[in-house]
């Protein structure tokens, strides 16, 4: 009876996704009547492609070298902060975007300190400026994950190096290169469809028609030239290069969670030589981290305090936790209902085929970009209804399906270890199902639930693609309002802004920490 | 049981948002239009002293920008007044039917004008803006600025801003299908293309470029608000662009006597010196007064285009523009 309820519950939450993302196509497809191979030819439209597909390399390039550095020297020096160093490298990739973009303005920008110390200048908007905050958002993740792969290297791997004295070229060559290699073409897929896709940061710092990506010149065709049918053409190339990339990449992916080994480094003869290198790039990411983060608060120096804009600033709040709070009850739903049929079919090997279905289905926002199924909807209302009193639900949806996969990654294996370890305690005891969930499940699910749903609520309240797009003169977000006081130049109100947007995700984090994480042993 | 009160708190407070004030104008203007130094604040005050209503000024990126959005928005925008577009945008804003006649007589204005939809509200010649004490060999026209010119320029994109787009009509007017060789040529001198005209501005006052994209009358501003000779504009040889902006009713707006009542006071001769001095353009209104600073500007020559052609071809000239700069 369960199981079926689940199975009803997980179909309805897959129904409800196909059918959104059939809309958008159906919102698309209506506007080809006019669609002709010809229009494809077009010079604008294949530099644009040409931009994004360069930007997005070399952006994962740099992501990907960066990132096995510092894993390895992170493997070598095992400094004794790592634990905190690998919370931050998650945190890295969860700070909103504009605040990222906020950062790289401020400290490599024209008027920030780099420049100041700096005995030339360089022109950040363009390609240069594109780089560094994608860097900054995925070199610490990649580092991480490589990190990782270095640990499940066996101990036996380095003693016989060590007795066959291999040089250390000869150990990248012959053990951390083989490691890394399966993880890493996942790995770099991965960023290159997030930089493929990068919206914010190429609005904001493409500076001019040179540097545009096929999802800013979507947002450009609505916005500047209401041009539809060229929007259409880049949604529909986005779409094609994005699937056919996320479908090698998608199965690839495994779930790995940390193992914590015993430190190998006894095993290493370092050369001072080598120690000096690794610090040296733990150094340089450090003071890279670190000066992006002080771009952010640095011109909160020049800010005057007599004139602030209280009213924009508690309006705009709200409109971001407004559409926050709709989307994680967006995705509490159909999270939740494709997590239970997950549950209830993990003591069978049966449907592992339908299972991974679903999880593209989850997984639609990394395949089909924010912009493209957002021009989709809004086609399809435009031509229907009042667009601007949709904004708030519609905005708050598509964050949803863009925080869905995330959700579920985070979710899935604390799931898998619960039911694994109670499955037969619940069979035993045949406990109702409410009580399963209230004496067993809950407790456990808690505190990565409260993580889950706290990262949910920062994704959306960070986004800004949907609403630049969509947004009507009413509704202003944080993220719309900073990007607003960065292109005109305010850089202490958009400062100020963005310590009001961190403020906020902390406060997100810390309400659900102690509501929902606490831990709470009393239960069992 | 706090996660509810809080959840509980925030929702009210969004549906309190919503509320809205009963005799209200809703007026699409551009960014610096509205800015706390441009003439919102100011003709806010005059206009709301008389009328007893409020104006909303909604502030969107540039003049195009507001074209574009009522394009986007269609019947049902909320604009009751539409001010800052230019005369070449009129012919494309009368086609989408987004605005209505005025039904106004205008007093007797410094240009010669004749339309039943739109009221000029000031007028302008397109110059660039540069600093006397850095810049030496200032180029003496446009030939000279796009083929000798060494430094750097900064100009907004003409797909969201009015001063963008005259620039390209400017280019166009004197190149006419060599129009896309001059773009290139600046190309490598510009630092960036902005959205709209204060970016830009606020760019070059950092110092960020020698020369900027604006108005003869930018001068003035500098002159007046901060007693500051270094910022002139440039006289090219050739002949400047020049610019009428213009506001009208909204086809869609609910409030047809009020918004009547606003672009008269628009052209009054208080108003118009408000604007004269803060949205530093030449007044419409012959009888506003003007600061010393005005007489010192450099008047040039002026060129214009075809009204009906520059709405026909205005796309494919954009389109031109951003295939080249793209290379």
């Amino acid at each position: 009876m369960m199981k079926k309820l689940a199975a009803i519950a997980g179909y309805t939450a897959s129904a409800f996704l196909a059918l959104v993302i059939c809309a958008a196509f159906w919102g698309l497809a209506e506007q080809t009547k006019e669609l002709s191979w010809s229009a494809f030819n077009d010079p604008y439209l294949w530099r644009v492609l040409r931009f994004s597909l360069w930007q997005a390399l070399l952006s994962a390039l740099l992501a990907c070298v960066g990132g096995i550095l510092l894993a390895r020297a992170w493997f070598y020096l095992q400094p004794k902060s790592l634990n905190w160093q690998l919370r931050l490298a998650n945190l890295c990739f969860v700070c909103p975007v504009i605040l990222v973009v906020l950062g790289c303005v401020g400290s490599f920008g024209l008027n920030g300190f780099w420049q100041h110390l700096a005995p030339f200048s360089w022109k950040i908007y363009g390609l240069p400026g594109i780089l560094i905050a994608h860097t900054f958002l995925n070199m610490p993740l990649i580092a991480r994950y490589c990190y990782l792969q270095y640990q499940a290297i066996p101990a036996s791997y380095w003693r016989q190096g060590k007795q066959l004295g291999f040089s250390q070229f000869s150990y990248w060559r012959l053990i951390e290169w083989p490691m890394l290699r399966s993880r890493l073409a996942g790995l770099f897929g991965l960023v290159f469809l997030l930089c493929f896709g990068s919206f914010t940061i190429v609005l904001a710092l493409g500076g001019g028609p040179q540097s545009t990506t096929l999802e800013v010149a979507i947002y450009q065709a609505l916005r500047y030239d209401f041009d539809p049918l060229f929007a259409l053409q880049c949604a529909l190339l986005q779409l094609l290069i994005a699937t056919s990339l996320g479908w090698l990449l998608l199965g690839r992916e495994q779930q790995d969670s940390i193992r914590h080994q015993q430190s190998l480094t006894s095993i290493h003869q370092h050369t001072t030589l080598s120690l000096t290198w690794h610090r040296l790039i733990i150094t340089s990411y450090y003071l890279f981290i670190s000066s992006v983060v002080l771009g952010m608060f640095s011109p909160l120096v020049a800010l005057s305090w007599q004139a602030l804009p209280w009213q924009q600033w508690i309006e705009s709040s709200l409109w971001s936790l407004n559409i926050a709070l709709q989307s994680v009850v967006w995705v509490l739903i159909l999270g939740s209902a494709l997590l239970w049929q997950y549950s209830s079919n993990l003591n069978q090997n049966k449907g592992a085929k339908r299972h991974k279905g679903q999880e593209l289905l989850a997984s639609v926002m990394l395949l089909a970009p924010a912009m493209v199924i957002t021009t989709g909807l809004f086609f399809l209302l435009l031509s229907r209804t009042d667009i601007s009193r949709y904004t708030v639900p519609l905005v708050a949806l598509i964050n949803a399906l863009m925080s869905l996969p995330f959700y579920m990654r985070s979710l899935k294996p604390a799931l898998n270890d619960s039911v694994k370890q109670y499955a037969k305690l619940n069979q035993s005891l045949d406990l109702p199902a409410l009580s399963q969930v209230r004496f067993i499940y809950w407790p456990l699910m808690r505190k990565p639930l409260s993580v889950a749903i706290s990262l949910c609520m920062v994704l959306s309240l960070g986004d800004m693609g949907v609403i630049a797009l969509i947004g009507s003169v009413d509704v202003t977000t944080l993220p719309l309002l900073l990007f607003q006081q960065l292109s005109s130049y305010q850089y202490a109100l958009a400062s100020a802004t963005g310590l009001i947007m961190l403020l906020l995700c902390g406060v997100i984090f810390y309400l659900l920490d102690i509501s929902l994480g606490r831990d709470n042993a009393e239960h069992i | 049981m706090k996660k509810l009160l809080w959840l509980a708190c925030c929702t009210l407070s969004v549906f309190g948002l919503n509320a809205q004030a009963n005799s209200e104008l809703t007026v699409y203007t551009y960014q610096s239009f509205v800015s706390d130094w441009g003439p919102g604040p100011a003709l806010s005050k005059a206009f709301e002293a008389e009328c007893n209503c409020s104006i909303n000024w909604v502030g969107l990126d540039d003049g195009v920008a507001i074209l574009n959005r009522l394009k986007l928005e269609g019947k049902r925008n909320k604009a009751d007044v539409i001010l800052g577009l230019d005369t070449n945008l009129i012919p494309e804003a009368e086609a989408i039917g987004a605005v209505q006649a005025h039904q106004l007589t205008l007093p007797k204005l410094a240009i010669d004008w004749q339309d039943n939809n739109f009221v000029p509200y000031d007028y302008g010649y397109f110059a660039f803006i540069y600093n006397t004490e850095l810049l030496k060999n200032k180029p003496s026209s446009m030939e000279e600025l796009i083929n000798e010119f060494d430094g750097t320029i900064l100009y907004q994109d003409p797909r969201t801003s009015t001063v963008g787009q005259g620039l390209m009509l400017w280019l166009k007017a004197l190149y006419g299908d060599d129009t896309e060789q001059a773009w290139s040529k600046l190309k490598d001198k510009t630092v960036t293309v902005t959205k709209g005209w204060s970016e830009a501005y606020g760019m070059f006052l950092k110092g960020e470029a020698d020369l900027v994209l604006s108005y003869t009358t930018s001068p003035a501003y500098h002159m007046v608000a901060e007693q500051e000779n270094r910022y002139q504009a440039l006289e090219f040889s050739e002949g400047h662009m020049s610019q009428v902006e213009v506001a009208a009713i909204s086809a869609t707006s609910q409030q047809l006597e009020l918004a009547q009542q606003f672009l008269a006071f628009l052209v009054s001769a208080p108003a118009q010196q408000v604007i004269a001095t803060t949205n530093w353009m030449l007044p419409v209104n012959p009888e506003a007064e003007l600061p010393e600073a005005f007489s010192t500007l450099v008047t040039p020559k002026a060129l214009s285009l075809d009204q009906a052609t520059v709405s026909q071809q205005r796309k494919a000239w954009t389109k031109e523009w951003r295939n080249t700069v793209s290379q």
